[in-house]
């Protein structure tokens, strides 16, 4: 019954920070920029009108509140139904329910990116004669960390492979958390040498944005694996009831990861402006 | 450091690389053993075809002003400094301008020269 009550707590507690608190940050944000440096000033940054982005913002607003209302009637469909225990398929259903703000975000950002670089008239272009290598946006201790959580997981997957559990995917879990990494590395790396997405970006503020995704998507990678090291281990010792308090705390650790986000007044708006020299 | 190119130059892309790369490592901005950005990056950085970022590369490299060490990168030549000061466009221009003359001293037509040097590069 505890157990219960503590899922209740953390349930309610994904649904309140992924429903309400991330969306509404992600928008007080962008309108900060849209009052701070507004289009008359930094044409560079609006190559759509700015009442296209206001509805696109709304409209993330208007699906965060039917995902919450949807969430808190979840919440009391659990509380209500004693019959069932297990409610990680529900934990697991609703945040891909929570990502579609998230995800019509990204498809915003990619939109308006395509735009900048086809508005894009200017004749000259600038570079920097310093290579980009990896060591610049992640450090060797958080690199070591990443690894040594992989290489721990191999070994305990390896070691319950002993076992004889009907349930149990076995090798996959290493084909999984491998192509998670992969895939994660292959994201840096784009973004640090392949095209910039902000043509006008300064070359600083790339750098900040890189590091800034390097370390997010590292620590993605250690909470992943040690997520289903815990799955795995909860399941070994017959106390799969916590596998949704898990599950949904993870979840939440990935939010809070996934809210940090470069200073606006750090970031260099000038590049934005009309007389602004190339990059 | 920083490279500037202006696509309504009339030089050729390439060659803008070239001349900066040149001149900044005439002015010290690149001293000898500095890395270089990758083919690649630069081509990304500049939003170039990578085939214009290797070309001039490749005549960096031809000119020993930059050198490539393998999986490492490219970094700037030893002796960059002396040889950046080296043009061969200019060096082939006064080359072919002497036997030109002489050609002509000697009562060939333009037109004969043009075939003759057409034939000569084919060879």
């Amino acid at each position: 019954m505890r157990s219960e009550i503590f899922f209740y707590l953390v349930f309610l507690s994904q649904i309140v920070l992924l429903s309400y608190f991330l969306p509404r940050r992600m928008v007080n944000r962008i309108n900060y920029i849209f009052e701070t440096y507004p289009a008359a000033e930094f044409p560079r940054f609006y190559p759509l009108p700015v009442k296209w982005y206001r509805q696109q913002l709304k409209n993330i607003l208007r699906i965060s509140w039917v995902v919450l209302v949807l969430g808190i009637v979840l919440l009391a469909a659990t509380i209500a139904d004693a019959t069932n225990d297990d409610y990680a398929g529900i934990v697991f259903a609703y945040f891909l329910l929570q990502s579609i703000p998230v995800m019509l975000l990204e498809v915003g950002v990619l939109k308006h990116s395509q735009m900048m670089q086809a508005k894009d008239s200017r004749r000259t272009r600038q570079a920097d004669l310093t290579p980009r290598r990896i060591s610049d946006v992640i450090s060797p201790g958080m690199l070591s960390l990443v690894a040594l959580v992989y290489l721990g997981f191999v070994y305990f997957i390896m070691y319950v492979q002993q076992f004889d559990f009907s349930w149990f995917g076995g090798y996959t879990n290493i084909v999984g958390i491998t192509a998670v990494n992969l895939v994660f590395a292959i994201m840096v790396a784009w973004r640090l040498y392949g095209k910039n997405r902000d043509p006008y970006q300064a070359s600083v503020d790339r750098i900040r944005e890189v590091r800034l995704l390097a370390n997010q998507l590292a620590f993605i990678s250690i909470a992943a694996t040690l997520f289903i090291t815990l799955t795995i281990s909860l399941k070994m010792w017959d106390l799969h009831n916590l596998t949704q308090i898990a599950m949904s705390l993870y979840f939440q650790l990935i939010a809070f990861a996934s809210m940090k986000v470069m200073q606006v007044d750090e970031i260099d708006f000038d590049v934005y402006r009309d007389d602004a020299l190339p990059i | 450091m920083k490279i500037v190119i202006d696509l309504s130059d009339e030089r050729p892309v390439f060659t803008q690389i070239i001349n900066q790369i040149k001149d900044a490592v005439q002015g010290g901005h690149l001293a000898p053993g500095t890395a270089l950005p990758s083919i690649r990056q630069l081509a990304n950085d500049l939003q170039l075809n990578h085939n214009t970022v290797a070309k001039a590369y490749k005549l960096l490299e031809r000119d020993a002003v930059i050198e490539t060490r393998g999986y490492r990168g490219t970094f700037v030549h030893s002796n960059a400094v002396a040889n950046s000061r080296v043009d061969l466009n200019e060096w082939v221009g006064s080359k072919l301008k002497l036997v030109i003359e002489e050609i002509r001293r000697s009562g060939a037509t333009d037109s004969e020269i043009r075939i003759a040097f057409k034939n000569a590069l084919k060879s």
